[in-house]
């Protein structure tokens, strides 16, 4: 169950029929009064936060549900360019902030993996079809075959593998791979998605690794 | 205009104590020549005063002898050119025995007498008065006829004169006169030198004291030199109460300090504009992206529609990218920019700058080649210098031909620190080289536009280099391409 406070109410309601397509319950709030009524009222296990909200900011609103123990983990989304530091000393509760325009799937997956970091146990390496991944000697087998993949190559084929099933966005693998959390530029992680799939695809029948235009990519087994 | 040096230009407490210690010196000066000069007038007053009475008296005493046994016609040269050749011819013979005693020197004791007969002997003189005058000088006092005025001085006049002397006339002769002035100059001198003394003392006092007042006077200001000194966007203020300070300085320290807050209300404008620049833009295009997104989602799209709405979904990343980019700029405008300076060690943080580049470079046959200089550190924002790093970067990729090498290099250069990026591509052409780094400026606007720059990338690179008080300078390389260098001063400005 997510509560998502946000005044623009466009951006709110795509959001809101986006994360419902996703499988999410949602409830909207437009302003934060309603959001902190809601927030108090109801138990929630995200709250997504509109940083900039008429009548209470999201610093006051986070203080107040804090203050009444609530320790629901929080995704700010901001249009600012970072965080005000004095939220982050408030505590997100693990959670983190996004900011505006960000992709659609990149929210799905901070959510997704907010609320795995709460419960799940640590993974013991993957597998994708034929392909297998080993975290801790850092190896790659495809199809019995030992792959020979660089320390980047490898870094994003983990990040593809963890989040299989899903689309892992441009920004993301460039923020994971580089710590790059500007440029616009596409051609690099595109780059390195080509050069990683003349390993782990090309030489297979079976393609693992797909395009999701203009968000990013996805790794996932499409049986026909 | 050149500055004149700075002897020329001396300091303002040097100038105030200098010029009022040459005031005090003069007035005294002044004052002791002045005072020494009345004393002396005074002495030689007193002195004349009294040798003409005692003359006077002589005169008078001598005169009521009975002079009349000799020639009666004896002349009293009323004028000063007759007695001589009238006292040649009659000389009256000395008188054997002088009509008077020693007691005609009564009451004369202070000064020297000596009575002549007309032909200059000497016939009475008070006890000593050979010793000091000897009769045989005589001559030398001018023409012996002449009444008048004398003054006895030294040989070489080294040690000054000892007597003033008077002549005159009486019936039966001549009466001189001398009062010993040695006393007086004695006393003369002393209270000269005494002046001198205080004279002396009064300048290295008055130097003193002005030194000390001139600097106690100064005080506040080089409080507000030292102030001024720690000014700087983000500290934008005196830590001074106007009230504390002299009023003419008091009154310079208010109108410094609002200066300064007016300063820092605009900068404050400025970061405010920003932010909401920065809210207003974002919010519509986020939107905009989500709902496109949602669509896509909806699969209810024909491949075409599909086709024109991925393309929307790329041009509103391009739109946002953009906007980061000028907020950035805009950001970094603003020297009080807050900068995370560390260490860094310079082959490491290149080939961290590098690594993004790895698979494009590989996809277009260049070969990237990152060298630096062994154990090179440099003080600088770690995020910052790699996103100047990324812009060059991406602009020698976009130019290297295939097969070509795009060289990252760190370098000692001088007493700088010198990152630089080298491609072997066609180079920048010669015209555009100055408008570089201008906004929005791109040598080839369409090919730039397609690999997704918008003319900001040199003006951000420009203005991170400048937060670090470092220069960039793009020029052709020596054989061919373009050589771009982030310079930054070897000692971090604080």
């Amino acid at each position: 169950m997510i509560l998502l406070v946000e005044d623009d109410q466009r951006s709110a309601l795509a959001l809101q029929r986006g994360l419902e397509q996703e499988g999410f319950q949602v409830d909207v709030a437009f302003d934060g009064e309603t959001g902190l009524h809601l927030g108090l009222e109801k138990t929630y296990d995200i709250l997504l936060l509109d940083v900039m909200l008429p009548g209470l900011d999201g610093f006051t609103f986070l203080a107040e549900l804090r203050a009444k123990g609530t320790e629901t983990p929080v995704i700010f989304l901001t249009a600012r360019d970072a965080l005000p530091d004095r939220l982050r000393g408030l505590g997100l509760g693990g959670g983190d902030y996004l900011v505006k325009p960000f992709a659609f799937s990149e929210l799905v997956l901070r959510i997704r993996n907010l609320l795995q970091r709460q419960g799940a146990a640590p993974e013991r390496g993957w597998t994708i079809a034929d392909l297998s991944l080993d975290p801790t000697r850092r190896k790659v087998y495809r199809g019995g075959q030992r792959l020979d993949l660089t320390a980047q190559e490898y870094a994003l084929l983990e990040l593809l593998a963890r989040n299989a099933g899903h689309t892992v966005t441009r920004m993301r693998i460039a923020e994971t791979l580089w710590d790059l959390a500007y440029d616009g530029d596409p051609n690099l992680v595109d780059a390195a998605v080509r050069r990683l799939r003349r390993k782990v695809d090309d030489p297979f029948a079976e393609k693992l690794i797909h395009t999701h235009r203009s968000v990013g990519y996805r790794m996932e087994a499409r049986h026909e | 205009m050149s500055r004149s040096p700075s002897w020329l230009r001396p300091k303002l407490s040097t100038q105030l104590a200098l010029g009022s210690v040459a005031v005090v010196i003069t007035v005294i000066w002044l004052a002791s020549f002045f005072l020494n000069d009345s004393l002396a007038r005074l002495f030689q007053h007193e002195g004349n005063h009294e040798l003409q009475r005692v003359s006077n008296l002589m005169v008078s005493r001598l005169n009521d002898y009975d002079w009349t046994a000799d020639p009666p016609d004896e002349p009293e040269p009323p004028d000063p050119d007759e007695p001589r050749p009238a006292k040649k011819a009659p000389l009256p013979p000395p008188a054997p025995s002088l009509p008077f005693g020693r007691e005609v020197l009564e009451g004369t004791e202070h000064v020297f007498v000596r009575i002549l007969d007309p032909e200059g002997k000497p016939l009475l003189e008070s006890e000593g008065f050979g010793k000091l005058l000897p009769a045989a000088n005589l001559p030398n006092l001018g023409r012996i006829g002449e009444p008048g005025w004398w003054q006895w001085c030294e040989a070489d006049g080294a040690r000054g004169c000892h007597f003033i002397i008077n002549r005159a006339i009486f019936n039966g002769g001549w009466v001189l006169t001398a009062w010993d002035i040695r006393y007086e100059n004695r006393l003369l001198k002393k209270s000269q030198n005494l002046l001198w003394l205080t004279w002396g003392l009064a300048t290295l006092l008055t130097a003193g004291f002005v030194a000390v007042a001139v600097r106690r006077q100064l005080a506040p200001l080089k409080l507000l030199e030292a102030q001024a000194a720690a000014i700087r966007p983000g500290a934008l203020a005196l830590d001074l109460d106007p009230d504390d300070l002299p009023r003419d300085l008091g009154s310079l320290a208010e109108n410094l300090k609002q200066a300064l807050a007016r300063l820092e209300e605009a900068f404050s404008r400025l970061t405010t504009l920003n932010a909401d620049v920065a809210h207003e833009l974002r919010t519509p295009l986020h939107g905009m992206r989500l709902q496109v997104e949602g669509l896509l989602r909806d699969g209810d799209a024909s491949p075409a529609q599909s086709e024109t709405l991925e393309g929307v979904l790329e041009t509103l990343d391009h739109l946002a990218a953009t906007l980061d980019q000028m907020l950035f700029l805009a950001r970094s405008e603003d020297p009080s920019m807050a900068l995370h300076v560390e260490p860094l060690e310079v082959a490491a943080l290149l080939k961290t700058a590098a690594s993004p580049f790895e698979s494009l470079a590989e996809e277009r046959s260049v070969s990237l080649d990152v060298r630096s200089a062994g154990n090179l550190e440099l003080a600088a924002d770690e995020k910052l210098v790699r996103r100047a790093l990324h812009n060059l970067l991406a602009n020698a990729l976009n130019h290297a031909p295939e097969g070509s090498t795009v060289t990252l290099e760190g370098l000692l250069e001088a007493d700088q620190i010198v990152l630089q990026v080298r491609d072997e591509g066609e180079g920048i052409p010669e015209d555009f080289l100055p408008k570089l780094g201008q906004r929005f400026s791109r040598p080839d606007v369409s090919r730039s536009r397609a690999s997704g720059g918008a003319g900001l990338g040199l003006a951000i690179v420009k203005n991170i280099l400048r937060l670090h008080g470092g220069t960039l300078a793009i020029t052709r390389a020596p054989e061919k391409g373009t050589l771009a260098k982030l310079c930054f001063p070897r000692r971090p400005q604080a």
